[in-house]
């Protein structure tokens, strides 16, 4: 079953030349006058434990999306079905009031949530204690310090495990320790069957937890791929500035998808990773010296180029990045049909795992200014751990440790006898 | 209809926590509580006491003795404080309620059931307090009479919610019903024989009473409590009437506002 379907869903605000009009409307007397879509045709749909990530600019229908999921806002086409109950932890402490003690607000937050009365006096305990405010819980809210506020409504909102739910970035409120609380507790729920739909302008985290993403642009639905494809093509949206930008896609071997875009003034030609030896490979050993050669072409004359270079792990998070005008090697003054090679060269000090090269052909540090090319994915390479001892991570530290042994009687001795055995 | 009561229903545990929200926020951290429901009108009382009755020296025809007065202002501001006090909060309850509308499931229905809950359990108290206040004087009214004042709260309260909640509608999306209801309410005060008794008024102007159907709930209120007479039967169906007309009408208008109503808050 799934969890959550939508089916054609828009939603058009309507407007009337006068109030008169908008009454008549509801008894069939008048038309609208005017409609303003914000959302459009979107359809997609859940199954139980998936977690969607949710992606798009300001005003692109993220939010009214949600409401019409929630069911605050009726579609004006379309279909929004949830099966199960939903839970939105988006503005925490709706309806909070001040003088009200912290269980008082409890009780109020699981009514208004449509907690069957007979079971909120058992989750009240729960409440308590997973918001760790000790006394305070049957102290006005007033008392509280913000912290304990979002405590307490976190608590309430996800004192039942809801088969949806909804998390806005709110979420990065509060103390760290009980951030993390907090994640454990919806990593159980997800565990446990809930859909998580997560609306984030963080790309690093949507692709950090969500099995799929949603972009949104202009009210409609443009993309809904795998997380790191998702960003990628939000990321384009966000460079894309002048009319000439180009967004392609090209598939390449294994079905792997290349976001390609930018004026092309100046092009990538080819993209290599090669090892210290200067041949092509797609496996290289943790900590080998590597190359990795770009070739561009100017098609255009340019007043500047700089390269920038990124690589990612398998989840699209950059692992590390960077580019020639942090270095100070700005390429300037470049004449139609240049040859350009880029050798850039670094230790391949990485865990075991698959990369991807994202590179940028720009006319300064970020690709926003103009952007000639950008290529995801451009190209992919396996790191494998051929000689170090055996660590996990994605990155390799080159550790020592030390360890001294000592017996309890005099710890002050001990520490100058620790030196020459190991080192 | 039946949806909307069983939707009221499913939330009855945020309608009541709702309703003693207001009841202890109202009177939060005063230390006299639930007695300012009282000292209020009282004040008023104390007011007209002195200008009218003493200054003025209008006496009440029909009514002796040095509380007549007095007894009279109190009786009269019982219903007329519920009243008021239910249409100036639905008129303005969908805009207090819009942000959390916004963001929470909170069907609308709930929220003038809020609103006539609140305001007729602060009546309750006040109509206690005005009871003590006859009985303080002298005055023991009957099992009769207690009854009768249950049946015109509940009437007061009918007729003041459909009234209400047509204004709050409407005032979702024309703004100015939320400025004209309390002009309309003084002059509406003034044109109820709340601080004067009908009698006081030249003879042919008297039949236009009738149209007020406020008048003839603070009469019932006036035949209940001082003059230990029955209330006018009649008039009163038909202000209950009007009650019912217009609490049917203000929910159908719900029923057909409703989507409208988020998209404009």
């Amino acid at each position: 079953m799934r969890a959550l379907e939508i089916q054609g869903l828009g939603k058009a605000y309507r407007s009337y030349r006068s109030p008169w009009r908008r009454i008549g409307s509801w008894f069939d007397l008048c038309e609208a006058d005017r409609e303003t879509w914000v959302l459009q045709d979107v359809s997609f749909s859940a199954i139980p434990g998936e977690t969607i990530g949710i992606l798009g600019h300001n005003g692109a229908g993220k939010s009214t999306l949600l409401k019409l999921i929630t069911g605050t806002l009726r579609p004006t086409t379309g279909s929004a079905i949830a099966n199960g109950r939903i839970s939105a932890i988006l503005e925490l402490g709706m309806g909070f009031n001040p003088e009200m003690t912290g269980r008082e607000n409890a009780r109020h937050g699981l009514n208004l949530a449509g907690i069957p009365i007979e079971t909120i006096e058992t989750l009240l305990p729960e409440i308590h204690e997973f918001s760790e405010i000790g006394t305070f819980f049957d102290q006005p809210l007033r008392t509280y310090s913000s912290g304990m506020q979002v405590r307490v409504a976190f608590a309430v909102a996800t004192a039942v495990r809801p088969e949806i739910l909804i998390v806005d970035e709110a979420l990065s409120v509060g103390d760290a320790y009980f951030q993390h609380k907090s994640f454990k507790r919806i990593r159980e729920f997800q565990a446990a069957g809930t859909t998580l739909l997560f609306v984030s302008h963080d790309t690093n985290a949507i692709q950090a937890i969500c099995d799929r993403a949603l972009l949104f642009e202009r009210g409609r639905l443009l993309r809904d791929d795998r997380p790191d494809v998702v960003v990628d093509h939000y990321n384009h949206l966000i460079a894309q500035r002048t009319e000439s930008d180009q967004i392609e896609e090209l598939i390449g071997e294994e079905g792997r998808v290349q976001t390609v875009s930018g004026s092309r003034k100046v092009a990538i030609e080819a993209v290599e990773v090669l090892d210290s030896e200067g041949r092509n490979a797609e496996v290289v050993g943790t900590g080998a010296r590597t190359t990795l050669r770009v070739e561009a072409k100017v098609r255009e004359p340019v007043e500047a180029l700089v390269l920038g270079v990124s690589i990612r792990d398998r989840l699209g998070q950059t692992i590390y990045g960077t580019n020639t005008w942090y270095t100070d090697q700005t390429l300037s003054e470049l004449r139609a049909g240049q040859n350009i090679v880029f050798d850039v060269d670094f230790p391949c000090d990485l865990g075991p795992g698959t990369y991807s090269v994202a590179i940028a052909l720009t006319s300064s540090e970020t690709h926003l200014v103009e952007n000639y090319e950008w290529r995801n994915l451009a190209a992919v390479f396996e790191v494998v751990n051929l000689d170090k001892p055996i660590f996990i991570g994605s990155a390799w530290l080159d550790t020592t440790i030390k360890i001294a042994i000592s017996d309890s009687r005099s710890e002050r001795a001990d520490t100058a006898e620790e030196g020459p055995s190991l080192q | 209809m039946l949806g909307m009561i069983r939707t009221a229903y499913a939330y009855r545990g945020f309608i009541f926590s709702s309703v003693r929200n207001d009841i202890v926020m109202r009177f939060a951290r005063s230390r006299l509580g639930a007695l300012w429901t009282f000292i209020h009108p009282l004040s008023q009382v104390l007011i007209y006491t002195v200008i009218l009755a003493n200054v003025l020296s209008a006496r009440m025809p029909g009514v002796s003795g040095q509380y007549d007065y007095a007894l009279y202002l109190l009786a009269g501001f019982v219903p007329w404080a519920l009243f008021s006090e239910v249409l100036q909060r639905s008129v303005g309850v969908f805009i207090e309620f819009g942000p959390l509308m916004q963001k929470v499931v909170l069907p609308k229905i709930c929220l003038p059931i809020i609103v006539a809950l609140t305001a007729l359990w602060n009546s309750l108290v006040m109509t206690g307090l005005t009871l003590i206040a006859y009985v303080l004087v002298g005055r023991h009214p009957s099992l009769l009479d207690l009854l009768w004042l249950v049946a015109l709260l509940g009437i007061t309260a009918v007729f003041a919610t459909g009234l209400g909640l047509i204004f709050g509608i409407l005032n979702v999306f024309f703004r100015d019903v939320g400025q004209v209801v309390p002009i309309v309410l003084q002059f509406l005060f003034w044109l109820t024989p709340i601080v004067y008794a009908v009698s006081i008024i030249p003879e042919e102007y008297r039949h236009w009473f009738e149209y007020n159907p406020l008048a003839t709930l603070v009469e019932a209120y006036h035949a209940v409590l001082l003059f230990d007479t029955p209330p006018d039967i009649g008039g009163l169906a038909i202000v209950a009437m009007i009650g019912v007309v217009s609490l049917a009408l203000s929910l159908v208008l719900l029923r057909r506002a409703n989507q409208d109503m988020v998209d404009v808050l």
